[in-house]
């Protein structure tokens, strides 16, 4: 036993060495085979094949032309609608991503303080919204562009506003409120993982905390809540990362599709428009990949970030 | 800039105080016309004389009350045939209206199987008789009408609707009652007759064996109680799993005698008319909708109805049925209906239903939802074999509306027996019942001769008509003191300003009180009738009480308006509602008094039992699998797939459709329904499983497609570079052609051919608007046939109209003249937004959209471009090759006529002619300027008077019928103004229309066989015929809401339209016009949009607005048709460049 343990690692390749272990683990990879496999058809395969794509004039309903790199020239070159939507979407999410990060993670910090009972149906509470659809639709009601919509009968009857305001159908405002709905939808799945977070941090840390010196509940949220839940402040992160990317859907419910002078419109609307509207799916995957890789650009800068949390 | 807006403001500013000043003018103004209920005669005149005479508060109750005097003592037959014509001469224009006019027509011999003489109405018509009595009196007036068809020349044609009338006396409707006479038809089921391997079976002509429910054969059947058992055989037919197919309604032809009743149902004995004593009166019936064939005019002696009681003492020598046995009808063998929307439907809730299957559908049951309308009959046949007192317990379900009941008449042998049996009701319950006919506290028993009797239950009111008729009216006289408060305070009414309601409207106030007073007085009633206080009762006092209020504490009026305004909604919400009686039966069942009815319902575990077998049964059942088995398919036909993305409903009525009328007129051609979800077609075409027909789709869907070649076009010809068939020739098409050895290549379509079954292309597009079917073409090709068509049409408030006194605009100009009226009283108007306003003004000055024309230059270009030589000196011969070289670069198709074109239309937008931008600017300023609103809900504004005047969809018609019963009568919807020409002074009143289309995908572009019978499919569907019954049965389903907006003219034409509306509808149809789709074109309504937001929300100034998009547009255009190898404004000007600098010259003496 001890000399097949010694041969190993440097006796032998990288990729024999990987061969040999998941021989050893078979059983395990066999298991996982099914979920795999799944994963890869509808997961890893689109994306690849969108890749492939964004080099070529797809137009849905004729066979692809090889045409390069013309789709990515375009677009960061020539697509000035393209530039707004980055823009957009970078605003959108610096304020919305952290945003709502910081505000599950607040009130999550804040229940987590309540007894028991009240905490669960505090949790309800908060988390209703986000479970509940498309229940961000009651904003259109309230911000009505009629004048017996609830906003302005109510801006009108107490003179605030002169005439009805075109709420979601007016530049000024569309983005405050759009940024306002998201905050309001984003104490989602992330807050209840940092509830989940705040529950397992181990009682006797504090303990030791406290005898190491630790003067204030700032200091213990810092020093031993936050590191001992990182594991869930990342996939709070991706969730809030990735929610704030694809948060396009609410957009158009809320705004219409396209925004007016594309004043709410996001790189996942701009998606939209070339794939849907005007049957350019080349195009359209070249958008989606530079979407990907600044998802996954986004994600290392956090991750990198959450490294720093408690230092 | 800054100065202009200044002023701008300045003036709104005085527009302002003078609306303020004026509207407390108009506000006493219009109060002081708060109180006509004296009939037409108190109403404001205007030049809306002949809306005048129909627009009467007055309701018949208030009527009965004021002309109270005995009925006449004999019945009063009127000659016909001696109706009043106006003479030539000596009569001055006005004093016609009396007179009869329109077409009328007097038939001497009869018609159907009466010989006598039969006056034939028109729908255009008006037909006046004179009466004159001796003294002051009373009488109903009674008519017999034809239900069958006929058809004399020009509005004689009868359209299988019901005949609706005004009813005039002395040239004007005495009360509101009188505005909508019904005259019902008579609807019989068609069966087949079937082999015994249930077959159909034919007639010497190839049409299939049937007999009708009044038929001797049918008549037998039902009244033989062995079929009334579950188990016996059924007549219906039954498609290839063993669902029974409801069978087809056919109208019955026979005269019929019908009192004058009101057809709301409020009240239920017959209307009456007062006749003052010693003057000459007339008797008018003047056309809503439908010709109307009539044998005889009468003014009825009027006998009271017996009570029960005396009903009893009447038959006292008769014996009760004491015999064990009962006897049943199944409640669909019913003999006739009133409508061809009452049919056998299908019952799966109750085991107990006869006949019931756990897995097939049995249609058990008639009526329901479709049977709710008061005025709505049913009749069957039921032989009881002695004669004698017998009870009569339905097996009936009323589960729609809870906490009240539905309310039926009976007649037995066409007379109602007694009073109170006019008032039978039917309480609420979530299971099915079996009670004895009741008016709620008395069970009765009713009087059967021997042998065979017919038994007649019609849809009334019962208690609740006084009920809903004192809430209409009620309602209605909210809704006009809600807008004369409206008109003092604006629609934001200011709560903390001091009106002084009470000195400006202390009738308005009044009224409220009244108002109150009333709802809660029938809201009492309410609670007394159905015991309990509920919902129902609730709605009521929510309005009185805001109504008392109101009219208690004047100052709080202003603040309440907007309750008011919601709680008047809901209130108009529940009256269409409570007016809905629907009532399923599963049998009916006459057994002897006082003996035990029959189980209604099952036991818990007979229950449980039943729900299990379902349960089971449905993992066997084919629900998708439609078809009837009286044929089964070939295995050699031609299988045409066809994919709609509407409701099961729809795709239902489209495959009973196919199964009656396509598969046996087009033999050899199968089609396979398919019901799809939105969004399919797309990703189905890509994978290539797609369809070889698709219904619905959007207007640019075609040409989008088209261009992607993914479908086909219907008239290509050669040298046009798309993929395509070409059906304008038929007869001399491939399909018709013969092979080699001389057979034809294919015969099924041969014989469809040459009988001229399957149309071509060229016939069918004249089904259509003229420019139906612009969005579906491109460069001379056209890829799809326009299914649906919409347009804008004006609707406006008659009876506001009268009020202010103003006439319904027909030039912009008088558009702009009413603007001010309406405003001043605090009134909206709607007008469609941005483009889609100025593009009805371009239209109307003949401005298109895109630039278009200068064919000739464009082509002259692209030749001398191409050509090497000189072209001045270019031979017949080299320019057959260079038009050719065109073709083959893209730039130019050939038309029908042969003509070479240039594919330049649509290259550039021409929104930024003058001419377009000053339209835009209009529309932007009634938006800016006239503040109309953007965002509105047209339905409820309309129908709170809030809205008088709007451009709206013609569709909304369906919404104001069905939603907004309380103005019905009161509004119109007539074409849009227009532009007057400045030479001609033509007025131009082009509406823009949208249509969905019909297309042909690419999966058949190698199937030449399927091909046309794809195409044979495709114009049978939209064949008047077809999109006729479509329709109709859509409505049927659905109800009249759903009426569908076909592009068919015909079909649009065969449906229930009152001959105004259709002349109104007609008139516009006429006018429609649908812009080009061309590559790029989904950016044009995105960038307009944006400009009209920047001048609504940031007060820019919409020509720089406008134009600032322009190139935007144009590029996206470019772009798009680059993509296509079409040319566009970038090549152009290269072309232009090498032209000019070869030949300086050219186009010297074109430019003018």
């Amino acid at each position: 036993m001890a000399k097949e343990q010694a041969v190993i690692r440097n006796d032998m390749s990288r990729f024999k060495w990987t061969l040999n272990e998941m021989k050893k683990h078979k059983t395990g990879y066999f298991m996982a085979l099914p979920f795999f496999i799944l994963f890869f058809i509808f997961t890893v395969a689109p994306v690849l094949l969108s890749f492939v794509l964004s080099f070529t004039t797809f137009n849905l309903l004729e066979w692809p032309d090889f045409v390069f790199m013309d789709n990515y020239i375009r677009l960061l070159l020539d697509d000035d609608i393209f530039m707004t939507a980055i823009i957009n979407t970078f605003k959108f999410s610096m304020i919305t991503g952290p945003g709502s990060y910081l505000l599950s993670m607040l009130f999550a910090w804040f229940i987590n303080e309540l007894r028991p009972k009240i905490r669960s149906i505090m949790t309800l509470f908060f988390y209703a919204p986000s479970i509940s659809g498309q229940v961000y639709l009651i904003w259109t009601i309230f911000f009505s562009s009629d004048q017996y919509g609830y906003v302005n009968a109510w801006g009108m009857k107490l003179g605030l506003l002169s005439e009805p305001v075109l709420w979601f159908q007016d530049e000024k405002y569309i983005f405050p409120l759009i940024v306002a709905v998201a905050l309001w939808t984003s104490l989602g799945t992330s807050f209840l993982t940092f509830i989940a977070g705040f529950q397992v941090v181990d009682k006797s840390l504090y303990e030791a905390g406290a005898v190491d010196g630790v003067k204030n509940r700032w200091q213990e949220l810092w020093y031993i809540t936050l590191p001992t839940m990182r594991p869930q402040m990342m996939l709070g992160a991706i969730l809030a990362i990735t929610g704030s990317f694809g948060f396009g859907a609410v957009i158009t419910a809320l705004v219409g599709f396209p925004s007016p002078n594309y004043c709410a419109h996001t790189i996942m609307h701009h998606l939209e428009d070339y794939g849907n509207s005007r049957f350019e799916m080349g195009y359209a995957s070249a958008i989606a990949t530079i979407l990907f890789f600044m998802m996954i650009g986004a994600n290392m800068l956090v991750t990198k970030m959450l490294r720093k949390v408690g230092t | 800039m800054i100065g202009q807006r200044r002023k701008a403001k300045s003036f709104c500013i005085y527009v302002l105080l003078l609306a303020i000043l004026t509207s407390g003018f108009c506000g006493i103004n219009a109060s002081a016309l708060g109180e006509y209920f004296g009939g037409s005669d108190s109403l404001y005149r205007t030049s809306l004389d002949d809306v005048e005479s129909y627009l009467t508060a007055t309701t018949y109750e208030e009527y009965r009350n004021v002309y109270d005097v005995p009925f006449g003592d004999e019945t009063i037959e009127l000659d016909i045939t001696d109706y009043l014509v106006a003479p030539d001469e000596g009569v001055d224009e006005d004093d016609k209206t009396a007179y009869s006019k329109g077409a009328i027509k007097v038939l001497e011999n009869g018609l159907g199987d009466y010989n006598g003489k039969v006056v034939i109405c028109g729908d255009n018509s008006v037909i006046t008789w004179k009466f004159k009595p001796e003294e002051s009196v009373r009488y109903n007036i009674a008519i017999e009408y034809y239900t069958g068809d006929f058809n004399e020349g020009a509005n004689l044609i009868a359209k299988s609707a019901t005949a609706e009338r005004y009813i005039l006396i002395d040239g004007a409707v005495p009360y509101k009652e009188a505005r909508s006479v019904e005259f019902e038809k008579i609807w019989a089921d068609v069966y087949n007759v079937l082999d015994e391997n249930g077959k159909f079976t034919y007639n010497a002509d190839g049409s299939k064996k049937t007999y009708l429910s009044t038929d001797d054969k049918f008549i037998e059947f039902v009244n033989n109680q062995a079929n009334m058992n579950p188990d016996s055989e059924r007549p219906y037919l039954k498609d290839v799993n063993g669902n029974e197919l409801k069978p087809d309604k056919q109208l019955i032809a026979d005269w019929v005698e019908k009192s004058i009743y009101d057809s709301t149902g409020y009240y239920s004995e017959p209307l009456s008319f007062y006749f003052e004593g010693g003057i000459e009166h007339t008797i008018s019936l003047q056309a809503v909708r439908e010709p109307l064939a009539i044998k005889s005019i009468k003014l009825l002696k009027v006998e009271d109805d017996i009570t029960y009681e005396k009903y009893l003492e009447k038959y006292s020598d008769k014996k009760d049925y004491t015999g064990s046995e009962s006897f049943k009808i199944q409640a669909e063998y019913a003999i006739t209906t009133s409508g061809n929307t009452i049919y056998s439907i299908n019952d799966r809730s109750s085991s107990f239903s006869e006949p019931q299957d756990s897995a097939l559908i049995r249609l058990n049951e008639i009526g329901g939802d479709k049977w709710q309308y008061v005025g709505q009959w049913i009749e069957w046949e039921i032989t009881v074999p002695e004669e004698g007192f017998y009870t009569i317990v339905p097996r009936s379900q009323q589960n729609f509306y809870s906490g009240i009941y539905v309310s039926r008449k009976i007649y037995i042998n066409d007379t109602l027996p007694f009073k109170e049996a006019g008032n039978l009701r039917f309480p609420y319950s979530d299971d099915w019942q079996t009670k004895p006919l009741s008016d709620g506290t008395t069970d009765f028993k009713f009087y059967l001769k021997e042998g065979v009797n017919k038994i007649k239950l019609e849809v009334v009111l019962g208690d609740m008509s006084e009920i809903l008729s004192t809430v209409e009216s009620s309602l209605a006289a909210i809704n006009g003191y809600y807008r004369k408060i409206l008109m003092i305070t604006g629609p934001e009414a200011d709560e903390y300003r001091d009106y002084g309601f009470d000195k400006l409207i202390p009738d308005v106030l009044k009224g409220l009180l009244n108002e109150s007073e009333r709802l809660y007085d029938v809201s009492d009633l309410l609670t007394e009738l159905t015991g309990a206080k509920g919902e129902h009762s609730s709605t009521l006092d929510r309005v009185a009480l805001t109504c008392e209020r109101m009219g208690t504490y004047p100052s709080t009026v202003a603040s309440q308006m907007k309750t008011l305004k919601d709680y008047t909604a809901s209130l108009g919400t529940w009256l269409a509602n409570t007016q809905n009686q629907p009532l399923e039966i599963d049998y009916i069942s006459f057994q002897a008094v006082d003996s035990k009815a029959p189980q209604a319902e099952p036991g818990f575990f007979g229950n449980l039992w039943y729900e299990i077998q379902k349960f089971y049964m449905s993992f066997f059942s084919d629900y998708n699998s439609l078809g009837s088995s009286g044929e089964g398919p070939d295995a050699s036909d031609i299988r045409v797939e066809v994919w709609t993305a509407t409701s099961r409903d729809q795709a239902q009525i489209l495959r009973s459709l196919v199964d009656d009328n396509f598969t046996p007129n087009y033999e050899g051609i199968s089609v396979d329904i398919k019901l799809v979800a939105g969004g399919t077609l797309l990703p189905a075409t890509l994978a290539g499983t797609g369809p070889d027909v698709y219904l619905g789709g959007g207007q640019g869907d075609p040409v989008n497609y088209a261009i992607r070649s993914a479908v086909l076009s219907l008239n290509t010809k050669t040298g046009n570079t798309n993929i395509g068939y070409d059906f304008t020739d038929l007869q001399n098409s491939v399909w018709n052609s013969k092979d080699d050895s001389g057979n034809y290549k294919y015969p099924a379509y041969n014989k469809l051919i040459e009988a001229g079954v399957i149309k071509d292309f060229n016939e069918v597009s004249t089904w259509f608007a003229d420019q139906a079917l612009v969005p579906l073409t491109l460069y001379g090709e056209t890829y799809g046939l326009p299914m649906t068509m919409s347009f804008s049409m004006m609707f406006y408030r008659k009876d506001i109209f009268v009020e202010l006194g103003i006439e319904v605009p027909n030039t912009w100009d008088d558009f702009y003249d009413i603007i001010y009226s309406l405003q001043s009283n605090s009134l909206d108007i709607g007008f469609p937004t941005g483009t889609g306003g100025s593009m009805v003004f371009m239209y109307q000055q003949n401005e298109p959209l895109y630039d278009m024309g200068n064919h000739d230059y464009y082509l002259d270009l692209f030749r001398r471009y191409y050509y090497e030589g000189n072209f001045d000196d270019i031979s017949d011969e080299e320019l057959a090759d260079l038009d050719k070289t065109l073709a083959e670069n893209g730039l130019t198709y050939t038309d029908n006529e042969g003509n070479v074109v240039p594919k330049t239309d649509g290259i550039t937008i021409n929104l930024d002619s003058d001419l377009s931008l000053a339209c835009f600017k209009d529309v932007c300023r009634f938006f800016t300027m006239y503040d109309f609103p953007i965002t509105y809900d047209f339905a409820n504004r309309f129908r709170s008077g809030e809205m008088p005047l709007a451009i709206s969809d013609y569709s909304s018609y369906n919404t104001l019928i069905i939603f907004a019963p309380e103005i019905n009568g009161l509004w119109e919807f007539t074409p849009l103004p227009g532009t007057a020409n400045e030479l001609t002074q033509e007025i131009n009143n082009v509406t823009i229309g949208g249509v969905s289309a019909v297309m042909m995908m690419n999966s058949v572009s190698s199937k030449e066989d399927v091909a046309l019978g794809a195409w044979a499919f495709m114009q049978w569907y939209l064949s008047a015929d077809i999109q006729s019954a479509y329709g109709n049965e859509m409505v049927a389903l659905l109800g009249p809401s759903a009426k569908q907006p076909t592009s068919n003219m015909n079909a649009l034409a065969n449906m229930a339209w009152s001959s105004e509306e259709y002349n109104n509808l007609f008139s516009q149809f006429n006018a429609v016009a649908c812009t080009p789709e061309f590559p790029g074109s989904y950016i044009i309504g995105r960038y307009t949009n944006f400009a009209f937001l920047d001048v609504v929300n940031d007060d820019a100034e919409p020509v720089e607005e406008l134009q600032s998009y322009i190139l935007d547009i144009n590029v996206e255009l470019t772009r798009k048709r680059e993509e296509f190898g079409l040319p566009t404004a970038d090549s152009i000007k290269e072309m232009l460049s090498v032209v000019e600098e070869k030949y300086p010259d050219w186009n010297e003496g074109r430019k003018d």
